[in-house]
């Protein structure tokens, strides 16, 4: 009876070590042929019930992308622009069409990003801080998708519900929140072989 | 006792994260030095009324101040963000200057900042 639950273990292991190295490597022939050079992040789509989580994801983004060694456009100005011109939402800035996005700011590809989930949980002792983020980067002139990415994280929190309710650690839960998504940005980037390639400002390692 | 275990292993996992973080800085020099950047940009876009533009401007001067002074680069972005809060203060000689040092920099941004200068610019000297 000990070992009852070895043989359903073992397999669910062998199926997780299966599934890790049968995911077929991505083409990236495409990024490669057109290697963009500059990378218009546009304000992230929200699927989370949290309104600040977008900004906050998408002030993030900067740094990552530019150690890579891409050029990114200060998302900050991209955003002011975008609402002096009427277009207020990021759900409108994702519509705006390719060719008249390459006209304003000149840029190689656009980054479409969508926040999946933005948010902690709250149990009765315990709580769940989760992030999911979602990535495309279209190349500006011929549309093609150059690239695509997803990163989720879900860490317990550190109290639950009913220490929530002293502000002080809801203070520190959102921060949580803020923490997560950082990593996961990071993850989403920098996820090895399925991450982004380097940009052209990256310094050539010498042997 | 149990959310007390809990924040003992989040403490513990903190203190992990930091050392790897440490051991990746070693290994790893950054291209550009951030300082304020990212919590000015972030500050400003989420909590505008508590980062007005010259609260954000007195966080960049003090990254361009040390940027000087170790011969650091600034991320790419950085003088655009810059001229942007400067045109929002009224500044806009030194506004048109920023833009023209961030095309200057970042080839890449000059049709954004020739955008910027032919609209923007000439809509505040109006």
């Amino acid at each position: 009876m000990k070992f009852r639950w070895a043989v359903p273990c073992a397999s669910v292991f062998l199926l997780v070590v299966a599934g890790c190295s049968t995911v077929p490597p991505r083409d990236m022939t495409l990024f490669y042929e057109l290697q963009p050079r500059s990378i218009l992040v546009l304000p992230p789509v929200n699927h989370s019930a949290d309104i600040e989580a977008p900004y906050d994801v998408l002030a993030m983004c900067a740094q990552p992308l530019c150690e890579l060694g891409y050029y990114v456009y200060p998302v900050a100005v991209v955003d002011r622009i975008m609402k002096e011109n009427g277009v207020t939402v990021p759900d409108e800035m994702h519509g705006i069409p390719l060719d008249k996005l390459g006209e304003v700011f000149g840029a190689d590809a656009v980054m479409y990003l969508v926040v999946e989930r933005y948010g902690s949980k709250y149990m009765v002792f315990a709580s769940q801080v989760e992030v999911g983020i979602r990535a495309s980067l279209v190349d500006i002139r011929t549309g093609q998708l150059l690239w695509e990415g997803s990163a989720h994280r879900a860490e317990s929190g550190s109290s639950g519900l009913i220490e929530a309710l002293v502000e002080q650690i809801l203070n520190q839960l959102t921060d949580q929140v803020h923490h997560v998504a950082r990593a996961t940005v990071g993850d989403l980037f920098y996820a090895g072989p399925s991450g982004l390639p380097v940009g052209h400002r990256f310094p050539v390692s010498e042997p | 006792m149990v959310p007390r275990v809990k924040v003992g292993g989040f403490v513990a996992l903190w203190l992990i994260a930091n050392l790897m973080l440490m051991v990746g800085c070693e290994s790893n020099r950054s291209l550009y030095q951030w300082g304020h950047y990212e919590v000015a940009v972030h500050g400003n876009l989420t909590r505008p009324g508590e980062f007005p533009p010259e609260r954000v401007l007195d966080l960049l001067d003090q990254d361009l101040f040390n940027a000087e002074s170790s011969d650091a680069a600034l991320p790419p972005g950085f003088w655009a963000y810059r001229g942007m809060l400067l045109l929002e203060s009224g500044e806009v000689d030194a506004a048109i200057s920023a833009f023209e040092t961030e095309g200057q920099l970042f080839p890449e941004s000059q049709a954004f900042m020739d955008f910027i200068l032919a609209t923007v610019v000439k809509d505040s000297e109006s």
